[in-house]
């Protein structure tokens, strides 16, 4: 069996699986649904996202423990990832396929050619990478301060080894190697003496933006399974809408479309976990070479290779991807995948410069501290952004989400949605609510979206934590947000129109929302002055309302300036006259020639901070068709303690 | 198939040395791996709760003391008081490090009275250092911006003048604190670590009108020591100043009524709002203190519930005249 | 160069089994560990109030109604007590129909049958205040697929529940199964809730004055208010008969005294006069009756001693008049026994 096919299948058989765990994610035990699939498994094989949050949290968090099983093969064999596994991977090779399909052999050569830009995913790695080391890297740099005998230790350590360098003479130039010694302690013991700590400095999960497993997840997830469901088959319960995908399509697009000028352009020149690959098969144990020098420089083997390694001369290893195709292009059987070197030899590993490398880490150090000069992670939060319940405090929430897009997914009402600029630029398509679009509020009985997420961005919170029952009884209910009713949009307070669709749908018992009964007398257009008055009837000197304008049961009539101030409830008009119901008669009758008002029953909605916790079903449900009457903001959310709006006794 | 034996070797080599590196790299991920593996994910956010506390700084005496002056020259009542408590030295002791809590709130000028006046800063320092303190810190943190507050109300000038120290409030000098037995104040960030080498604390407050709370004297006082969203606690005023006079308990404390704000506290604003009452309080009984200086605001105790609340937590006793306070005036 | 030839696709179908049996081995891991449900979700009954872990060893004990619980029946949920002001949080919107029938107070628990595990009940107890309460709530919502049975005077059954009044009480059991026949475990429950439960008959039973000759079967209801569209009607207990194939509506209610009942029949006359009906001169054997003819139907209005009875939307003066006299004499026997 060719090795080639195997490959094919293999690839076939993961995109498969990867297309099936996006489709079974919505909520529920029957087979297309949830159940048990572990529709997170790709992500947590990726291991750039193991790294980052390891990075950034020094936590690796549950599933994502299987990165260290795609280390481990990638230290045996190679990138088998990308070329076996990566679903984005096969969707590049496979477009990339039909863009060479009728291509002649020597453009297919030519196209494979390496590219000195393919470094370019080395840097992105690093400043992805140092994006999310930064707290390490200030611990790292407190250490003389924080651990002064372990630096010292260190220190002394690496003196000895120069010194024992320096004495076997394998130093090129021990002098200079001391000054630089000494430079780098001096601005070392320097930076540690004035760094201070404050929340600008720390880390960043930024990978997502790029990691091509995080991408084609959100992708499927927001853009393709929406497409699809609203136009071919259902594939969840409701089409689903998410705000803002036009970026994140567009970037996908882009990914796949260029393929057509170059074969696997995504792989070969942006993805940051094709360069960690690309680093870890540095001292892979099997690889791709030739199993002699001499050969007729044919190029075949370049025809169709993937990775774009130069497998004819020297072989680069960090770019292969393990396509195989080589080994039966080869018409004469040079190239196999062994344990020795090509015996044409191989390029040490990333083409990168010491120069490029320092430049993309300190860039990568710098672009956080200084987003975050904007204090959208202090004073200036802003309230727009309502994370889904369970989320942790918004800086411990940027050290893991990965904007994979799985709570946007599985959220059962489609109220995650990719946020935009709310959370700042390091807050981009993570998630957050918006409870205009999606089928009702943030349901209080569902802990989904939490125990789905990957990387616990999102905790896995239980019904009882959430509903602040049982053990959590003292804690209440995780809140994540308040809403404020707009006074000037409610109807009941602004228009005169009685409406409490708000408290109505209030799932939080008692409600959150309470009704405070007000009369109001409202404008008929002209004044009503009595003709004729009975104990339920009064007619009128001229014309009132039209023919039961009055008669919804809100309307009560009221004499002025008589002793009796009761409103009485109207039950049916016409244009001349009213009649009130028979339970409250008038008692003296109105006067001929004396004014009759006619008030509305409203009941205004009033918020309960101490008990909203901020579902937004009020906000989905408002009549108000626009921005809505009553909106519901993070504050008083319960991850931030700063964001408190009552005082907890 | 290769007949160069040379390169076999060499090959062998580098397969060897790559192999060595392979397995310290995969030793190094599983250990890695291992180390930080977390099956459970972040716990719940809420924080630690601190168990950090400021320590007592009352100079223990067998009974309360406090003395009254009357006089209109700040310096010379203010020494007077002291004089009468058994003088300086009774406070602060050789080598002391003494820290003056001002009322800083408001970047108004001094003359306006709704913050410390620099003319007692002034005096107290130079006892202080009379008294022998090895150092003095005047410190609070602000309504208004802080260094704009310490300047215009001219108390960074006098604090100097006089050889103390002026600490402006920034963020890394906060830390959570517990006050125990408190219900508010719980893992709140206060201006802790200009305490932490301090042996004495003075608290230096007017006597201001506020709107809130009734009065800002001794007790409001501390007030400035809350860092965070502290105007939450406006929600629970005479709590929030009750659990500030567990939280410190002072040296000493100065309610400065030589002029007092009557009106539009804690602002004020205008020299109508101000009454030259003439008078200066010292102390050890914090509670006593502004039981006094409501009196002479005009006011009953129980328009004041802080004032019983702190007395009913033993902070110290509004029945002041039980201290049998020295009355005197220049 | 044909051995190497032959010697590599050997090697590269002996890794593509390997790889394809990884693949198969992957296939198998996966749809193994599909059914262990993830934690987000949530079974049905997450809802119910969980025991607490740091209690779990305390038994919950049944409510008072139910101890001792029959065989096999454990309690699933502690009880739960509600009164006028936390009803509606139990029964929502229904409550409404609860309080203006005089509701003190709701004792509501679940159950479950050890023997079929997928079986719970709740039991809801309302206490109504008097027997003429529970009456008149178990009447105002009788359920249309209800099929009497024999547990109290007052009692039908729906394919999972069982509803019924005992004394002051009005109690329902629901099952979370339908089945043809009451749950064993829901009617255990009921006999276990009649016994321990002392039921003071009432005062006086009118739905058993009803004639039972050519009476619809469950028809008795009791009108709270508002009976008939006349506000001064209320506690007026009504029954359908047929009579030749013309339906009528017969009712009663027992007043505090003889001159209260006259002066609500002829409150009740009055107000038919005014909304059109005509009085008719017809001999009558019942002393004091009125009858009255409104939209081409019959009414006779009358009262003996504390009862306030009548017939209404009689086709004919004759059908009007015969159940009248039946009614009469049901009502005057039940008079001089008193």
């Amino acid at each position: 069996m060719n090795i080639v096919t195997t490959r094919r299948i293999c690839q076939v058989f993961f995109f498969v699986l990867f297309i099936w765990f996006c489709t079974v994610t919505t909520l529920g035990g029957q087979m297309r649904q949830l159940r048990g699939w572990p529709v997170n498994w790709l992500i947590q094989l990726d291991p750039l996202v193991g790294l980052g949050t390891l990075l950034t949290t020094r936590t690796v968090y549950a599933g994502l423990l299987w990165g260290l099983a795609t280390i481990v093969l990638t230290i045996l064999l190679g990138r088998f990832f990308c070329g076996w596994l990566c679903p984005f991977g096969a969707l590049h090779q496979f477009v990339g396929f039909l863009a060479r399909r009728n291509r002649s052999t020597a453009v297919k050569i030519n196209l494979n050619q390496y590219h000195p830009g393919q470094s370019v995913k080395y840097w992105i790695l690093i400043f992805l990478l140092t994006m999310s080391a930064l707290e390490v890297l200030a611990d790292l740099i407190r250490l003389p301060g924080t651990h002064g005998l372990l630096f010292g230790i260190l220190m002394l350590a690496a003196l000895a080894w120069m010194i024992f360098k320096a004495a076997r003479q394998t130093s090129a130039k021990p002098k200079k190697a001391g000054i630089m010694f000494l430079v780098v302690i001096t601005v070392w013991l320097l930076l540690s003496a004035v760094l201070n700590g404050d929340q600008t400095s720390a880390a960043s999960l930024q990978i997502g933006l790029l990691d091509p497993i995080a991408l084609v997840y959100r992708s499927v997830n927001l853009v393709i399974l929406p497409l699809v469901g609203r136009s071919f088959v259902s594939v969840s319960t409701l089409p689903r809408a998410y705000d803002g995908i036009f970026p994140i399509a567009a970037v996908f697009l882009s990914a796949i479309l260029l393929n057509l000028s170059v074969p696997r352009f995504y792989c070969r020149f942006i993805c940051p976990a094709g360069a960690l690959f690309g680093i870890l098969s540095r001292f892979a144990v099997w690889r791709v070479g030739k199993t002699k020098d001499e050969c007729v420089a044919c190029g075949l083997c370049e025809k169709n290779c993937e990775g774009a390694c130069s497998p004819t001369s020297q072989i680069r290893i960090n770019e292969c991807v393990l396509c195989m195709n080589c080994l039966n292009d080869c018409r004469h059987h040079l190239l196999t995948y062994q344990i020795a070197a090509s015996a044409s030899g191989e390029m040490p590993g990333p083409d990168l410069s010491r120069r490029q490398f320092i430049a993309s880490a300190v860039s990568g150090a710098a672009v956080v501290p200084m987003l975050r000069i904007s204090g959208h992670l202090g004073k200036n939060w802003d309230p727009a952004l309502v994370r889904p319940p369970g989320a942790l405090p918004e800086k411990a929430f940027l050290s893991r989400c990965i904007k994979c897009g799985q709570c946007m997914r599985i959220c059962p009402t489609n109220v995650i949605h990719p946020a935009g600029l709310q959370g700042g630029l390091e807050g981009l398509w993570s998630p957050v609510l918006n409870f205009r679009i999606g089928t009702s509020g943030c349901q209080f009985n569902c802990i989904a979206c939490g125990n789905l997420c990957p990387t616990a961005a999102i905790r896995p919170i239980t019904l009882d934590e959430r509903l602040g029952r049982n053990r959590f009884a003292d804690h209440g209910p995780i809140k994540i947000g308040t809403a404020f009713v707009d006074r000037g949009r409610c109807l009941a307070w602004a228009m005169d129109r009685p409406c409490i669709v708000c408290q109505e749908n209030c799932p939080v018992s008692p409600k959150a929302i309470q009704t405070r009964e007000v009369f109001n007398t409202i404008d008929t257009g002209s004044k009503l002055t009595v003709a004729k008055a009975e104990t339920v009837y009064i007619e009128f000197q001229g014309t009132g309302p039209g023919m039961n304008q009055l008669a919804t049961g809100d309307y009560f009539a009221v004499v002025q300036s008589s002793a009796d101030h009761r409103p009485r409830r109207i039950v049916s008009n016409w244009e001349r006259g009213l009649r009130v119901a028979e339970g409250l008669p008038f008692d003296p009758l109105p006067k001929p020639g004396s004014r009759i008002d006619i008030q509305v029953r409203l009941q205004q909605p009033h918020v309960d901070p101490n008990r909203c916790i901020g579902c937004g079903v009020c906000e989905h449900e408002c009549p108000v068709p626009g921005e809505r009457a009553i909106r519901v903001t993070a504050d008083n959310e319960s991850r931030d303690p700063e964001h408190a709006l009552l005082l907890k006794r | 198939m290769d007949p160069d034996p040379n390169r076999d070797d060499v090959n062998r080599r580098q397969f060897l040395d790559r192999l060595a590196k392979a397995g310290i790299c995969i030793a190094a991920a599983g250990a890695a791996g291992f180390w930080f593996y977390d099956s459970k994910g972040p716990l719940s956010s809420a924080p630690q709760p601190s168990n950090l506390t400021l320590k007592d700084f009352s100079i223990g005496l067998p009974r309360q003391k406090m003395s009254i002056i009357r006089g209109a020259d700040r310096a010379a009542t203010l020494g007077m008081a002291l004089k009468s408590l058994g003088g300086i030295e009774k406070f602060v002791k050789k080598g002391d490090r003494v820290l003056l809590k001002v009322n800083a709130a408001f970047a108004s000028p001094a003359m306006l009275s709704a913050t410390t006046h620099p003319a007692i800063i002034t005096e107290m320092t130079r006892l202080c250092f009379h008294a022998g303190a090895a150092s003095v810190v005047v410190t609070d943190n602000p309504i208004n911006d802080p260094a704009a507050c310490f300047t215009l109300t001219g108390i960074a000038d006098a604090a100097r003048k006089a050889g103390a120290r002026v600490v402006l409030p920034s963020d890394d000098l906060f830390c959570p604190i517990t006050v125990k037995g408190a219900a508010l104040i719980r893992n709140w960030p206060v201006l802790y670590k200009p305490f932490t080498d301090i042996d004495k604390v003075i608290g230096m407050a007017p006597l201001k009108d506020h709107h809130r709370s009734g009065a800002s004297m001794t007790m409001k006082n501390w007030y400035g020591l809350l860092g965070g969203r502290r105007n939450i606690f406006h929600q629970d005023i005479n709590g929030i100043i009750t659990e500030l006079a567990m939280m410190v308990k002072p040296s000493l404390v100065i309610l400065d009524a030589t002029t007092a704000m009557m009106t539009n506290g804690p602002t004020g604003g205008s020299l109508s709002d101000l009454k030259h009452t003439n008078t200066m309080i010292a102390g050890t009984d914090q509670v006593a203190a502004d039981a006094f200086g409501i009196s002479l605001l005009g006011r009953s105790l129980d328009k004041l519930p802080y004032i019983g609340k702190a007395q009913a937590a033993g902070i110290g006793t509004a029945d002041y005249m039980k201290l049998n306070p020295v009355m005197g005036s220049i | 160069m044909i051995r190497e030839d032959k010697n590599s696709s050997r090697r590269q179908t002996v890794l593509s089994m390997v790889i394809l049996s990884v693949l198969l081995v992957i296939g198998a891991g996966i749809l193994i560990t599909q059914s262990r449900f993830n934690a987000g979700i949530l079974p049905k009954n997450a809802f119910l109030p969980e025991p607490d872990q740091n209690t779990a060893s305390v038994q919950i004990s049944p409510n008072a109604y139910f101890a001792p619980l029959p065989g096999g029946i454990q309690p699933l949920t502690s009880t739960e007590i509600f009164d006028a002001r936390t009803l509606s949080d139990k029964i929502d919107g229904k409550a409404e129909l609860y309080l203006s029938a005089g509701f003190t107070r709701l004792v509501s628990q679940r159950f479950k049958d050890e023997r079929s595990a997928d079986l719970w009940m709740e039991a809801f107890v309302y206490d109504m205040g008097n027997s003429q309460n529970a009456f008149s709530v178990f009447s105002a919502q009788r359920r249309e697929d209800a099929v009497p049975i024999d547990l109290t005077r007052n009692a039908y059954r729906t394919p999972n529940a069982l509803f019924l009044t005992h004394g002051r009480y009005y109690a329902e059991i629901i099952a979370s199964k339908a089945s043809e026949k009451v749950p064993q475990p829901v009617k255990l429950l009921a006999e276990t809730f009649i016994h321990n439960t002392p039921a003071e008959g009432p005062a006086v039973d009118e739905t058993a004055l009803f004639p039972k000759q050519n009476l619809v079967k469950n028809s008795i209801v009791l009108i709270a208010a508002n009976a008939f569209g006349y506000e001064g009607f209320d506690k007026i207990y009504s029954a359908e008969y047929t009579s030749s194939g013309q339906r009528l509506t017969a009712y009663l209610s027992h007043r505090s005294s003889p001159a209260e009942a006259e002066k609500l029949a002829s409150a009740y006359t009055a107000f038919l006069l005014t909304y059109g009906g005509e009085n008719i001169e017809e001999k009558l054997s019942i002393q004091g009756a009125r009858i009255i003819k409104i939209l081409d139907t019959y009414e006779i209005i009358f009262s003996h001693g504390s009862y306030l009875a009548g017939v209404r939307e009689a086709a004919t003066v004759q059908d009007a008049k015969m159940m009248a006299d039946r009614l009469y004499d049901r009502v005057k026997e039940a008079d001089n026994g008193s």
